[in-house]
């Protein structure tokens, strides 16, 4: 009764002239950003987080951002059913089955599907948060700095073990992601660490310039390296009409509709497990149990494959944000920039966000029901606008999105340093892009780095210096102990690929 | 990549060393055993090296596999580089002298030009429209203050 009463409120704060418009703002610029390559939701988010600052009240500033978070989930469905191009990587799995279906003329019941899936998953995990969450938020009230400490460890090692190419340098990057964090002075000596005399660095260097760096500028100068101009659209499927999947592609796709949403939600809720892993598990749990006949169909233009990783990338969009807002622990490098726009609100994410700013809270829950309907009308009825806005030339929106990056970095404290470091940490990042260092370990840490830092301080002050508290705890014990287990794992790993590739080399 | 993993990781191994150094010189742990301010930049420090140590293991003395792959810093890179990071690096050393505003119309339409658009009118009008809507936007509708050139904007 109390949750329907405090979602009551939250939805009449979320409908309320000025945070329907920034719902509608959100969503839009998120679609527009999942369907662009390259411009995934993090590097939306840190591009438009600048932005709001201004805003007078919090609430508004979420909502935007939390609106262009699931927007551009389903953004990346797009270019990936019409022309084969995921717009983000947990779009990739859309192109197997939706590319096929567009080149059968049949790219509008594709997209249509991909609307219809990405309302019910997002919906219903929206459902499931309202309920879990203040159960999970009185929970996280009895962690202390020991549990917190191992949580967060936990978050970084996993979001490593997830990485695609190179553990090894998803660590290195989340370690030096701990090291940037500790620059500037430290909070409890005062002593400046890391700061080469640089009054400047005194304050740290803020997450939102690296984030602008290794994902904004970073994708732009990948962008550079594709010598196409624009898109060029189909756009006969694209009548509103041809939008709507017939019952036969219903039929076939409601099932897996609600078994990714329970996939999505369950592992989008997990640290470093993300929204592309998801969308890989879906589409296989999909083909896996489909009967024979549609069975083949898998990779030529079932409908249900579009639907399984559709449903499964904004069905763990909203599961994300149940770690961050009841443990204040970011499990993706998108919520880990959510997390540092909850901090330049002022607002401590975590249990206590629950208690202390409950119109918040629900407020963004409320505006999460109708951020997905409108979802929903706009990805059926603005299709054909979405599609003329992709077919603006690239050194347009690049040249567009860099002036953005500037003066979103400028604003932050309206010093030209934050500028300089902003372009510095692009350089990194394209470096590190071509290297196969992952950027999201690096974010995630930074953000993370001063809260493991105090926790970790706090845990050793009650145990008056040891160590073993962390382990000797129940929660913390399990979580460091599963942390150490996926370093240990992936040194082992690192050490047989490398004796198993060095034989394959000398026979 | 073999080559650019053995360089990486020399340059993280002496980054490493730089750091675990400056956090020894910084107190490690206090008399109660609680961590100084050197205690995570060591670790930090200390895990990238270890790494370093790892990828290095990997790589040297390890067979080279014919590489199709076109190398990684190449002309391209520095291009890139070039085109959009220097052209930043000069229009926002300029924004003391011309004004915010001003620069970022010279750069977005310098950029749009040399990022593929070769169509002078499109590259005037963005040039133009760029540092309008973000006065409309962050000046006027979000009250940002930029640097202001000598035309007052």
């Amino acid at each position: 009764m109390e949750i329907l009463q405090n979602l009551l409120g939250g939805l009449a704060i979320a409908i309320s002239p000025m945070n329907l418009l920034f719902c509608f703002i959100g969503v839009v610029a998120g679609v527009l950003i999942g369907a662009l390559p390259g411009l995934g939701p993090s590097a939306g988010l840190a591009i438009l987080l600048p932005v709001t600052f201004g805003f007078p009240d919090p609430v508004a500033g979420i909502i935007l951002l939390a609106g262009i978070y699931y927007g551009a989930m389903y953004g990346g469905s797009i270019t990936s059913v019409l022309i084969g191009v995921p717009g983000d990587p947990a779009a990739v799995m859309t192109v197997a089955d939706g590319y096929p279906l567009a080149q059968q003329g049949r790219g509008g019941p594709a997209l249509g599907i991909c609307a219809i899936g990405s309302f019910i998953g997002g919906t219903l995990c929206v459902l499931a948060f309202t309920i879990l969450g203040p159960l999970l938020a009185k929970v996280a009230l009895s962690f202390g700095p020991p549990e917190y400490f191992a949580l967060m460890v936990l978050g970084l090692t996993l979001v490593a073990s997830f990485a695609e190419k190179s553990a090894i340098k998803a660590f290195q990057s989340a370690a030096a992601g701990i090291f940037i964090s500790v620059i500037g002075l430290d909070l409890v000596t005062g002593l400046p660490r890391f700061t080469f005399g640089q009054s400047k660095l005194y304050e740290g260097i803020d997450f939102i310039v690296v984030a602008l760096g290794l994902y904004g500028i970073t994708e732009i100068l990948i962008s550079m390296e594709d010598k196409a101009i624009s898109f060029k659209f189909d756009r006969k499927q694209l009548q509103w009409r041809n939008l709507l999947p017939n019952a036969a592609d219903w039929a076939v796709s409601k099932w897996v509709i609600l078994k990714s949403t329970v996939v999505g939600f369950l592992l989008g809720m997990l640290p470093g497990s993300g929204a592309t892993i998801c969308t890989f598990i879906a589409y296989a749990m999909a083909k896996n149990s489909a009967p024979p006949e549609r069975k083949a169909l898998f990779g030529k233009g079932a409908i249900e494959g579009v639907a399984a990783p559709e449903t499964a990338n904004n069905a763990a969009s909203v599961a994300a944000f149940v770690p961050l807002l009841t443990l204040g622990v970011p499990g993706s490098a998108s919520t880990a920039v959510l997390m540092g726009a909850l901090l330049m609100f002022g607002l401590q994410p975590g249990p206590l966000l629950w208690e202390n700013n409950p119109n918040f809270i629900w407020g963004l829950i409320g505006s999460m029901y109708i951020g997905n309907t409108m979802l929903l009308v706009l990805s059926t009825v603005c299709i054909p606008f979405f599609v003329r806005m992709l077919e603006v030339p690239f050194p347009i929106l690049n040249a567009s999105v860099m002036a953005f990056i500037l003066v979103g970095a400028y604003s932050l404290t309206n010093s030209m340093f934050d500028v300089g470091l902003t372009l510095f940490f692009g350089l990194l990042g394209y470096a590190m892009k071509k290297m196969d260092f992952p950027a999201p370990p690096m974010i995630l840490a930074l953000v993370l780095g001063n809260t493991l830092e105090n926790s970790l301080r706090q845990s050793l002050i009650l145990s008056q210096g040891d160590i073993g508290i962390i382990f000797s705890r129940p929660i913390s014990g399990v979580l460091i102990t599963v942390a150490i287990a996926s370093i240990a794992w992936i040194i082992f790993k690192s050490f047989r690929n490398n004796n198993s590739s060095q034989s394959e080399l000398t026979q | 990549m073999r080559k650019e993993n053995i360089v990486t990781a020399i340059v993280l191994l002496l980054a490493a060393a730089y750091i675990v150094m400056q956090s020894i010189g910084m107190e490690y742990k206090d008399a109660e055993g609680v961590p100084g301010p050197g205690f995570i930049p060591f670790w930090s420090g200390a895990l990238i090296g270890f790494l370093s140590l790892l990828t290095l293991y990997q790589n040297v003395g390890r067979a080279e596999v014919k590489d199709t792959q076109k190398a990684i810093f190449n002309k391209e890179f520095f291009q890139n580089v070039g085109k959009l990071l220097g052209a930043s690096v000069v229009a926002m050393s300029l924004v003391n002298f011309l004004g915010m505003l001003t620069c970022i119309g010279l750069l977005t339409g310098y950029l749009s030009r040399v990022l593929g658009l070769k169509k002078i009118k499109v590259n005037i009008v963005m040039a133009v429209l760029t540092p309008v809507i973000f006065w409309l936007v962050f000046s006027l509708g979000l009250e940002m203050r930029f640097p202001e050139g000598p035309l007052g904007f």
